[in-house]
């Protein structure tokens, strides 16, 4: 009798545990949620902000007609014709960490709330500059940026958004880079740190201050969301982490931490009458990339982030799946080290660098090994960059690499050490197996190596140990020169070049907010890297996205995925 | 027994201890985490800063010490990714850890415990021939092809089933089957193994020579006296899949501690790594003792004096 009684409590344990499996499955409180917030007076006089919308939309359709290029005005043509859809979902490999705008250094995190939360002003596809939450701007002098605001903007509680809160969203880095524990700081505060203080000069007009002349303020503000004074003062710092309440064309609804964050359109935005496309929106984090094709096949998402060449392919010729893809605004290069104490001298003669760039086929390697997802680079500075020239390419010649070599003084070639990356970029390590063949061939015997990105391979470069050769890619959203030439050139961390002539012309264009002056030494500047192949100059990688065929979209070389510029098929 | 479980107790924080050490001093040999917790154009002046607030310049046996007081009180530090206690983002991840743990422990006993006791008790048979095949597979199958595969049948091609997800009972199925068959096969062995050891013991032929049913003898003479290496096994088997199955957990998108040691890793998140490494730790170290206790209650012959 006791024997039963033990087996049947046995029995009746598993049982209970298989309950609490199936309820904890079921019970929507299993993971820390965040109810809504935002849903509040949708329908505040209708009539009134239908009227501003219209008015609103009116001007936006006259910006995108004076607007320099062409593109931007068909993109919104695109826009307003495609059909609307109920609900799209997006699949990104990660979740964020944090919802505060100002507290992260993560693209998923500024993907998803950059359709809650607007910037001051943002890019088109083509790199142009374009006012959003500032309709216009002015350098007042070296120091003083003066923005007038959008008039009749909403905020989504309702409250009307104005100048206070330019000033308090800035503020907010101010003081955070005042604070000596550098944990505590803003994760974003570095990125303004050469603000002095925001003036308010009226309701819609702020006055922007910097410590020095700095023409890289306008290009960083594309990335600082502009937060509600009222909502984190009443909220506190605490609930701007956990939830959003922006201007933009959608409305927070729920957010379930690394399972899913859903938003609805605001049909009261300013951008769109009757606000943006897609009805309903979520955000969800699928680690595996095989899952997430899975999941776009299976039809349960829409779009799917960084999708690899051989699987493009595979949804290219599915019946409910495409891909969209765009040469993204990171080039992929070697990096050589040119300094007097390189470990490999032979690198510090320039003819020998030129060498290195001829023998390589960049049009095999991007054909090949990238599926022909990448697009050949002549200098740091891709197309979409402000100051771009058409440079010329070192285009495939071995011949000519082997004379180089010779004149050089190395005409049985030399030995070098190469590492690149392993998986952290497309096929980095298939084209440094790649180069290693073709600077064989020119007598360069490679010591190739792949090392694990975050464990090895970085801490590794931090430190200035790397090999005297490394792979490297460089993503700088701000399209401005300085961020890319300053720092892989100039700036301490990264630059094993020194060329005081060069350096010269990026202190001067880095001092100055005359956009002409700067561009005449950018391109200078471009022309002495071009010649002088500090770099292996490789391509610009395409970024991927696969695409459900019932949604319209096109990928952005910024990687931003802006759920306001989908539509229906 | 109180005395058994002091003493296990006692080894229990030795265990812990240890622990702390290989994980502490492995994350060291990778270098301080500094330079990746400021963005790539910070300048070395910068990181110095951050290193010397964060402490990083002090010896490292300094830090361990002073890592080793704030962890007995629960305080792992701050994850340098998310900015808040690593203890909170660790454990908020345990749930769902333990719910595919759960789950794919009762898909696992429920079919390891029967084809384990008939291929014991039809032993060379057809059905036994067959139960062995399959327990061969499930153990040479990879789980990660094993979860691809499934999700290829039942999502893309027949749409029963969602890829990945988490929240519905819809999500939990296939990560539960991918994860439990792989133990399954083992404890199916076992199972078998124990139980055709048991059924040739002579309390058995006794037994079956009083002409018990052959169900009551399997199930009250041979299976209870089988349970104890089995129990064992069972035991570490639960704790593996409590200390989060990292690849079942990354292919279903399913947010336990698993998925969260890679994503810490590959942040350089080194207080949440050791959170995740000290309470999987902690997890085995306490169903060890659990397995302990069970022993008496299988077999009252058992005492801890």
């Amino acid at each position: 009798m006791t024997k039963i009684t033990k087996r049947s409590s046995l029995f009746a344990l598993l049982v209970l545990a298989l309950g609490l499996v199936l309820s904890a499955c079921g019970d929507p409180t299993a993971t820390p949620a965040v109810a809504t917030t935002a849903a509040t007076s949708a329908t505040t006089a209708a009539a009134t902000t239908a009227a501003g919308a219209a008015t609103t939309a009116a001007g936006a359709a006259t910006t995108a007609a004076a607007g320099t290029t062409a593109a931007s005005a068909t993109t919104a043509a695109a826009a307003a014709a495609g059909g609307t859809l109920d609900r799209v979902v997006i699949g990104q490999g990660v979740d964020p960490t944090t919802l505060d705008p100002q507290n992260h250094n993560e693209t998923p995190a500024f993907n998803i709330l950059n359709n809650i939360y607007e910037t001051l002003v943002t890019f088109d596809r083509n790199g142009k500059l374009q006012p959003r939450l500032a309709e216009s701007w002015k350098q007042l002098d070296d120091l003083n940026l003066e923005m007038k605001l959008r008039k009749g903007v909403k905020w989504h509680d309702g409250t009307d958004f104005t100048a206070d809160d330019v000033k308090f969203t800035i503020d907010r880095y101010i003081n955070s880079n005042k604070e000596p524990d550098a944990l505590k700081r803003l994760k974003r505060a570095g990125n303004l740190n050469f603000v002095s203080s925001v003036t308010v000069t009226d309701p819609l007009t702020v006055k922007i201050t910097t410590e020095k002349p700095s023409p890289l303020l306008l290009p960083k503000l594309i990335a600082e969301g502009i937060v509600s004074k009222k909502f984190v003062t009443e909220k506190g710092e605490q609930a701007i982490g956990l939830s959003a309440m922006g201007t933009g064309a959608y409305k927070f609804v729920e957010w379930k931490k690394d399972n899913y964050l859903d938003m609805d359109a605001n049909t009261e935005w300013w951008g769109a009458p009757g606000g943006p496309k897609a009805k309903k929106v979520r955000f969800r984090p699928i680690p595996d990339a095989q899952t997430r094709i899975s999941a776009l096949q299976a039809g349960e998402v829409d779009i799917i982030v960084n999708v690899a060449p051989e699987q493009a392919k595979q949804l290219e010729t599915g019946a409910k799946t495409g891909v969209s893809s765009v040469p993204s605004v990171r080039v992929i290069f070697i990096t050589l080290n040119t300094l007097d104490d390189s470990p490999a001298p032979a690198l510090k003669n320039v003819k020998v660098r030129q060498a290195l760039n001829y023998a390589i086929d960049r049009d095999a390697i991007i054909t090949n090994i990238m599926l022909g997802n990448g697009k050949k680079i002549s200098s740091p500075i891709n197309s979409y960059f402000f100051a771009y020239e058409d440079l010329p390419q070192y285009n495939y010649d071995p011949a000519k690499a082997k004379a180089l070599l010779t004149e050089a003084g190395f005409p049985n070639g030399f030995d070098l050490e190469l590492t690149t990356p392993n998986g952290r970029y497309l096929k980095d390590k298939e084209i440094g197996e790649a180069v290693t063949e073709y600077w064989g061939k020119i007598g360069v015997k490679v010591k190739f190596a792949a090392e694990p990105f975050a464990s090895v391979f970085i801490p590794k470069v931090d430190s200035r140990k790397q090999t005297p050769a490394f792979l490297l890619g460089w993503g700088n959203s701000t399209y401005d020169p300085d961020g890319t030439l300053f720092d892989q050139f100039v700036g301490p961390r990264y630059s094993y070049y020194k060329n005081p002539d060069f350096n010269k012309l990026i202190e001067e264009a880095r001092s100055i907010v005359d956009q002409k002056k700067r561009e005449e030494l950018y391109k200078q500047a471009n022309k002495i890297l071009n010649q002088d192949a500090p770099w292996i100059f490789l391509h610009q990688q395409n970024d991927i996205y696969g695409i459900s065929k019932r949604i319209k979209w096109q990928a952005r070389p910024d990687e931003q995925l802006n759920a306001f510029e989908i539509t229906g098929a | 027994m109180g005395k058994f479980i002091v003493r296990r107790l006692i080894q229990a924080i030795f265990v812990m201890l240890g622990v702390s050490f290989v994980v502490y001093f492995l994350l060291f040999l990778k270098g301080d985490p500094v330079s990746a917790m400021l963005p790539q154009e910070a300048t070395k002046e910068q990181i110095e800063k951050l290193r010397k607030d964060l402490g990083f310049n002090d010896p490292i046996p300094v830090q361990y010490v002073r890592f080793l007081g704030k962890a007995a009180t629960g305080d792992l530090g701050v994850s340098l990714f998310e900015n808040r206690p690593a203890t909170d983002v660790v454990l908020e991840r345990v749930p769902a850890t333990a719910q595919l743990a759960i789950a794919a422990f009762i898909v696992s006993l429920l079919i390891a415990f029967p084809i384990g006791i008939i291929s014991a008790a039809k032993r060379n048979s057809i059905f036994d021939r067959i139960g062995m095949l399959f327990a061969l597979i499930g153990q040479s199958i990879p789980v990660f092809w094993l979860g691809i595969l499934m999700i290829l049948v039942f999502s893309v091609n027949l749409g029963w089933l969602p890829t990945s997800g988490y929240g519905e009972f819809n999500n939990i199925i296939m990560p539960a089957v991918a994860l439990g068959l792989f133990t399954t096969a083992r404890t199916t062995r076992l199972v078998r193994s124990t139980m055709i050891e048991v059924l040739s013991q002579e309390y058995i032929r006794t037994a079956r020579a009083k002409g018990l049913r052959q169900l009551t003898l399997l199930r009250r003479h041979a299976l209870k006296n089988a349970l104890i290496p089995i129990v064992t096994v069972l035991g570490l088997d639960f704790a593996t899949l409590l200390g989060g199955a990292v690849i079942t957990e990354t292919i279903f998108a399913w947010p336990g501690i698993g998925q969260l040691a890679i994503q810490s890793i590959s942040r350089r998140d080194y207080p949440v790594v050791q959170g995740v490494v000290l309470l999987v730790a902690f997890g085995y170290v306490l169903i060890n003792i659990m397995v302990d206790l069970l022993y008496a209650y299988l077999n009252p012959r058992i005492r801890y004096n």
